[in-house]
């Protein structure tokens, strides 16, 4: 690397210097542009705030509608159902002078025999003291057995299948 | 005795540039988001903002987008200053960090090499005219070679800022510097030797 001339020194730092000291002015209009620039992008940011709170709503008042349509759904109580439905069986057998439809006496029919075992399930669930959701199919079947048996019993047939 | 808020020691000379001091109401008014009180910063540090901006890219076009880009940082960021520096030294820290973004994001420019920046920098001639021209001097130096040589040799700034902006070495800063200069001291004998 060659030593600069003091010449060409004295050069460069007048060069600097005069840089240095310039004092240029930035458009007129600048503020104004940037003020501008500022607001747009405030709007912007307004807007995707708005959009995403709007979003927002809308999910929230969707869940909420969800929910209350759920929950507007009457949940059926099968074990009052099954009960109900067999006073109406005893009342019907009575009527019609026929065999108690008992579990012991539909033992003989193939149908009647479901109506049994699962009377044997509930019962045993209930020694083992098991009283959860779990029997809830129990006596949503059982329910639908004696809505046939009591259907068949009106029309005087003998219920064989479901 | 009774000195003046923007004028130095002595009270005499007024405070210009980066070391004008922002009364600490407006400051407070900025802080609040009051437009009015940014418009008054730009008033008063546009002008050495755009200057400096201007010094470190070598280009009007890009030192307005510089100067734009510094401002609308300001009004977003402005409720983080604690005031443990000076207004002025805080803006123009970050007007020099924009800058430095801007060279890195620009592609051709990320090649940390001296020699290829150097090299890239000869292949484009300069009149005369423009060899005489102060700022035309610097803006055939490449654009790190420039930024460097500007915040050491106009802004005070050491090797170790320099390097940390850049996240390079101080050795690279140094270097950088050493060949700006050799370029700035054969770009003004070149029209001595051609008179």
């Amino acid at each position: 690397m060659t030593r600069p001339d003091s010449k060409s020194v004295e050069a460069v730092t007048a060069v600097l210097q005069s840089i240095g000291e310039a004092q240029p002015q930035p458009p007129a209009d600048l503020w104004s542009r940037i003020e501008a620039a500022h607001g747009a992008r405030s709007r912007r940011r307004r807007l995707r705030r708005l959009t995403a709170g709007g979003m927002f709503c809308v999910i929230l008042a969707g869940a909420v509608a969800l929910r209350g349509w759920h929950s507007a759904t009457p949940e059926i109580d099968w074990q009052a159902r099954a009960q109900a439905l067999e006073l109406q069986l005893l009342a019907i057998e009575h009527d019609n002078r026929i065999a108690a439809a008992t579990p012991t006496a539909f033992d003989a029919n193939p149908a009647t025999s479901e109506l049994a075992e699962i009377d044997r399930r509930l019962q045993a669930a209930y020694e083992h003291k098991i009283y959860t959701n779990q029997l809830v199919p129990l006596w949503k079947r059982r329910s639908e057995l004696l809505d046939a048996l009591i259907a068949a019993r009106r029309e005087g047939l003998t219920l064989t299948r479901i | 005795m009774n000195r003046s808020a923007n004028t130095d020691m002595s009270g005499l000379a007024p405070l210009s540039g980066f070391a004008q001091i922002v009364e600490a109401s407006v400051l407070a008014r900025a802080q609040r988001g009051d437009m009015p009180a940014f418009a008054t910063l730009y008033a008063r540090f546009g002008q050495p903002c755009y200057g400096l901006a201007l010094r470190l890219t070598g280009n009007a076009a890009q030192a307005e987008d510089l100067v734009q880009e510094v401002f609308l940082k300001l009004i977003e960021t402005i409720r983080s200053y604690r005031g443990d520096a000076p207004f002025g030294a805080w803006l123009k820290r970050m007007t020099a960090n924009a800058a430095i973004d801007q060279l890195r994001k620009n592609k051709r420019f990320v090649d940390a090499d001296p020699e290829a920046m150097f090299a890239a920098a000869d292949a484009v001639d300069a009149s005369p005219a423009q060899k005489l021209d102060a700022a035309a001097l610097l803006r055939r130096l490449p654009p790190r070679a420039r930024a460097v040589l500007v915040l050491h040799e106009l802004e005070g700034y050491t090797h170790t800022e320099i390097a940390k902006l850049f996240g390079q070495s101080e050795s690279y800063s140094k270097s950088i510097l050493a060949r700006g200069l050799q370029r700035l001291h054969a770009s003004v004998a070149e029209p001595q030797a051609e008179t």
